[in-house]
């Protein structure tokens, strides 16, 4: 049986670093968001951003951890050139929130802790054929991250990717992710089958590496196992061309990281700041009181959340004038597809038409195919155009199926040799008519034409 | 009496008597000529800036060569920090400047902070005004140095378990410690960060009381100087004077002992009440500051690594674990070393609780007593060194353990942060010797009361008097 | 409390804090290290059912408001370092 826990780092989208006031943007200049601060110069000293610390809180209450009474910084000392001070300033004896856990599929995944550190700068390794040497950009030197840290509950690749996708939903609904956000995210994996070594796998992109490198070792692992040989502990990294983990390459000595307070910050008492500040409802929240309020599922309203927030804002608000069921079953499919295909098209522009066609369908005065392509044609032209009402499809239906019936005797003879030849004019009739008609309603009035004529 | 020569000066320069620039370009080619004699300056200005009207205009500074002055060396007495020139200035230096007063040059100081006689400075020691054979304390001996020998200036120095104090003592002169967070840390290059108190030495009270004000208060960049109350420096009563048996028992020199009690003397005839209290807590002091100490700076030294600034590793293309290592070894000090590898003992896995914690919670004992005291009697009151200034080569038979303990009496102070005052109250030998007073947190009105009592009755001397007589 | 400062925990000591040692240094702090614990060992004794004092003063709660803000132009502050492109040279990490 395979054991899976997680380490996932985020980055937090504040305005300013972690401990300085330099700017939390991406920039194509090397090293030009740093300062004295976040480029460790000696003298310089750290000073906490508030917001940070909010969106924290706000990820640690959002994945139902307990928040600390009192949370502190501690300094983690370990050489590497990525490193402005040679420690990295992060959370040890006191995280932000800890015993949490995260609902996906029915099953309860546990969250150990939730903390926050800064992250250490970029590093180039190919600039140029052979370099001899790292090349630094300390523009990410600083930047705020949350690191959450599961316990080792998953037991598939596939379960952790889901897990991943889960949680990273449930961050950006409360802004503490930013939505595109998801290839930024790094993850630490720890994979032992049961019985065997636990190996970590060391800061994978993304989270369909996630899966690759997990599936990857799990094999290995695997194969490892049925030849009798032992797994050994160690850290590895994955190689995402190749699609591989691959061993540290150097026999590093474990470095012991000596973990002292921060002496040049205060100790925070999180209650007092979580009773200053608000805190966003979470989607799980969200979906529960939207699913009172207007009769719904609440599997499929949180769904709908974690894909997007906004939808679900849409949903809020058409459903105190519409049918929410309709509402909720048209925004999740053909609007939603057409949201992330139109990103430029603001919802809240087409919200009128959009109601529009809903009302139509609620009041059964649309086939869903009319609805369909109504939608489809709200966001690439801004307005649904003439509804085609069922009945007057209905009429100009049976006036098409007539005509052909009509004009072409030879073709009821042929059904009347060979019923399945009924099928031919039904498809010429969805053809002709580009598929503005239910095919199945075509194939009824379509034999109840011809048998009204035989 | 002795002479409040920071406020003459601001009195000449305001009347026009007394040109700054003027003043300052005669003094410096003495003072070069001095230091080739008594070596207590890192780093001498060849130009100067110009002065900004203000309550300290044209008045003299010097700063602790760990202390960043903005395109100014500034190598915290190390070889690893060759060539670096901060691109900001400390709070202290960038008030000071504001304020009027005028940069001179950066003093001399152990590697880092890490001693008590300024002997392991990477650039020679600063050597006593009063007899060159001799050392001038440390950490900040050339901080005292300087302010023993020249008239109207004011010293910006640093203590973390007595580098004000214990200089001042050997040098003769002021040596003023405030509250931990009082000055803001910014721009000092951290020796340890809880531990670490900018302070000012100087000629006189005066010239503290004039100046403190100035560089104190809250500054947004260090969130540690965000709890201070109000400074407010008025004139204070002090009653009653209190000395810790197991300090002043543990004292092996006579004549200090006895010269101590003779100005224990003094303040009771000036109607003051003196006793002997018991603190026997004291005694964990430095161990726990040591261990403490080392074990922030050994994380605040880990920056130092041939990247970026200062000395550079010496060829890139080689496995960072290599580059660090030699640069490292190459240029710290063998006391940077011990410190750096006790303090690394300290906090590793399996030690940690026993030293790095034990520590800090052995910090709040002795704090918790000596709030106790305060809640009785005014002030504390003890010699500042136990010995007199050493010579340099009775220095170098020293064990670091021996020299350790020579500490015992600064350190309890400086381990709970209170503020303190090192005076001179005599000569032996003709060698000063200093009284150390010490105040609750945040009474630095206190100290400057006391200072001004004392100064009433005691002529200071020094050795040399550089610049004008005013 | 036996501390266990031997040639083995010095040299694992000396590589966590990179720096080098001779023979002969190896020997002469062990000597000194081993004579300054020795000394330290009395806080053993010390009583220390209290919570730990991070600073000697209270600080709490100081929080800078988010806003960003360049104070010092990094042109300045890199233009002293070793730099290729901008980026900042350092030693090897593969």
């Amino acid at each position: 049986m395979t054991i899976i826990g997680l380490e996932v780092h985020v980055q937090l989208p504040t305005k300013s670093k972690l401990f300085c006031s330099c700017p939390n943007t991406a920039s194509d200049d090397p090293n030009s968001l740093v300062c004295p601060t976040c480029l460790g110069l000696p003298g310089s000293k750290p000073s906490v951003n508030r917001r940070a610390l909010e969106l924290a809180c706000i990820a640690a209450r959002t994945l139902h951890c307990r928040l600390l009474n009192k949370t502190w910084f501690s300094r983690k000392t370990y050489f590497y050139p990525d490193l402005a001070k040679n420690f990295q300033i992060t959370q040890y004896e006191a995280p932000i929130g800890v015993d949490g856990f995260l609902v996906m599929n029915g099953k309860r995944i546990g969250i150990s802790r939730v903390h926050v550190e800064e992250d250490p700068a970029s590093a180039v390794h190919d600039f140029a054929p052979e370099q001899e040497y790292s090349l630094l950009d300390y523009n990410r030197s600083g930047v705020p991250l949350i690191e959450i840290v599961t316990k080792p509950d998953m037991t598939s690749p596939a379960e952790a990717r889901d897990f991943l996708r889960t949680m990273l939903g449930e961050l950006r609904y409360v802004g503490v992710v930013v939505a595109g956000e998801d290839l930024k995210v790094r993850t630490d994996a720890n994979i032992s089958i049961q019985g065997g070594e636990r190996v970590e796998i060391k800061n994978i992109t993304g989270l369909r590496n996630l899966e690759r490198a997990l599936e990857f070792e799990e094999r290995r692992q695997m194969k490892l196992l049925k030849a009798r040989m032992s797994v050994r502990r160690e850290t590895r990294s994955f190689d995402e061309e190749k699609g591989v983990t691959v061993a540290s390459r150097e026999k590093e000595e474990e470095e012991d990281y000596g973990y002292i307070f921060e002496p040049d910050l205060p100790v925070f008492d999180l209650r007092e700041l979580s009773s200053k500040m608000s805190f966003p409802m979470t989607a799980t929240e969200k979906s529960l009181e939207l699913s009172k309020r207007f009769g719904l599922e609440v599997a499929d309203v949180k769904s709908l959340l974690i894909d997007s927030k906004e939808l679900g804002e849409l949903l809020e608000d058409l459903s105190q004038r519409v049918d929410p069921a309709k509402a909720l079953r048209w925004i999740s499919s053909v609007i939603k597809a057409e949201h992330y295909k139109h990103p430029e098209i603001h919802l809240d522009s087409v919200k009128k038409e959009i109601e529009r066609v809903i009302a139509a369908d609620s009041e059964g005065r649309i086939s869903d195919v009319v609805a369909k392509n109504a939608f489809k044609s709200i966001f690439e032209t801004g307005s649904a155009g003439e509804l085609t009402e069922l009945e007057e499809a209905e009429e100009e239906l049976v006036r098409m199926v007539a005509e052909i019936l009509d004009n072409e005797p030879k073709l009821l003879e042929e059904i009347k040799k060979q019923p399945k030849a009924l099928n031919n004019i039904v498809g010429r009739i969805i053809r002709q008519s580009k598929g503005r008609f239910d095919s199945r309603r075509v194939f009824e009035v379509v034999k109840s034409e011809v048998e009204k004529r035989s | 009496m002795t002479r409040a020569s920071i406020s003459r000066y601001l009195e000449a320069v305001r009347s026009g008597s007394l040109d700054p620039r003027e003043y300052i370009v005669e003094l410096i080619p003495r003072l070069v000529e001095e230091n080739h004699r008594l070596n207590l300056f890192s780093n001498l200005v060849t130009e100067l800036d110009g002065c900004a009207e203000g309550p300290l205009k044209g008045v003299p500074f010097t700063v602790k060569d760990n202390i960043c002055v903005k395109g100014q060396l500034t190598r915290a007495g190390s070889k690893i920090l060759e060539g670096y020139r901060p691109p900001f200035d400390a709070t202290v230096v960038s008030r000071l400047k504001a304020a009027g007063a005028i940069f001179i040059g950066t003093t001399n100081m152990d590697e880092f902070g890490f001693g008590t006689f300024s002997t392991n400075c990477a650039f020679g020691p600063p050597r006593n005004p009063f007899d060159d054979s001799r050392s001038c304390g440390g950490s900040s001996g050339g901080a005292a140095c300087a302010a023993a020998i020249m008239r109207h200036h004011i010293a910006i120095a640093e203590s973390t378990g007595g580098s004000i104090s214990c200089p001042a003592s050997f040098c003769g002169v002021v040596g003023f410690t405030p509250t931990y967070g009082r000055i803001s840390r910014y721009g000092l290059i951290d020796y340890a960060n809880s531990l670490d108190k900018i302070g000012l030495i100087g000629r006189s009270i005066e010239d503290i009381a004039i100046v403190l004000p100035i560089v104190a208060g809250r500054d947004e960049l260090d969130p540690t100087s965000l709890s201070q109350p109000q400074l407010d420096i008025v004139d204070e009563e002090i009653k009653s004077v209190a000395v810790p048996k197991e300090l002043i028992d543990s004292i092996p020199d006579d004549g200090i002992t006895h010269m101590f009690w003779e100005s224990m003397k003094k303040l009771e005839e000036l109607g003051m009440e003196v006793s002997k209290v018991e603190m026997p807590v004291l005694r964990f002091s430095i161990p726990a500051y040591y261990i403490l100490a080392c074990a922030e700076a050994s994380t605040n030294l880990a920056k130092f690594c041939g990247m970026r600034y200062g000395k550079e590793g010496k060829d890139y293309d080689r496995m960072y674990n290599d580059f660090f290592t030699e640069v490292r070894t190459e240029n710290f000090g063998a006391e940077a070393k011990r410190r750096i590898m006790l303090g690394t003992y300290a906090r590793m896995a399996g030690y940690r609780d026993q030293y790095y914690m034990k520590a800090l919670r052995v910090r709040r004992k002795i704090i918790e007593r000596f709030q106790e005291v305060f809640k009785e009697y005014d002030l504390i009151a003890t010699p500042t060194m136990p010995l007199l200034p050493p010579k340099f080569e009775h220095i170098e038979q020293m064990s670091p353990a021996t020299i350790y303990s020579l500490d015992f009496l600064t350190v309890p102070p400086n381990l709970a942060g209170i503020p303190q005052v090192s005076m001179p109250m005599g000569y032996i030998d003709g060698l000063p010797v200093g009284i150390h007073f010490m105040a609750d947190h945040w009474q630095e009105s206190k100290l400057i009361s006391i200072g001004r009592v004392w100064e009433r009755q005691i002529e200071y001397r020094f050795p040399i008097n550089l610049g004008w007589s005013l | 409390m036996p501390f266990e400062l031997d040639k083995e925990t010095i040299e694992r000591v000396a590589r966590l804090s990179r720096i080098e040692l001779t023979p002969e240094e190896k020997e002469r702090f062990l000597v000194d290290l081993k004579e300054v614990l020795d000394a330290f060992s009395m806080l053993d004794e010390a009583k220390s059912d209290c919570d730990p004092a991070f600073h000697p003063i209270e600080i709490t709660n100081h929080l800078r408001e988010d806003e960003a803000a360049i104070r010092i132009d990094p042109d300045e502050i890199i233009s002293g370092m070793n730099i290729l492109q901008r980026y900042l040279r350092g030693p090897r990490m593969q």
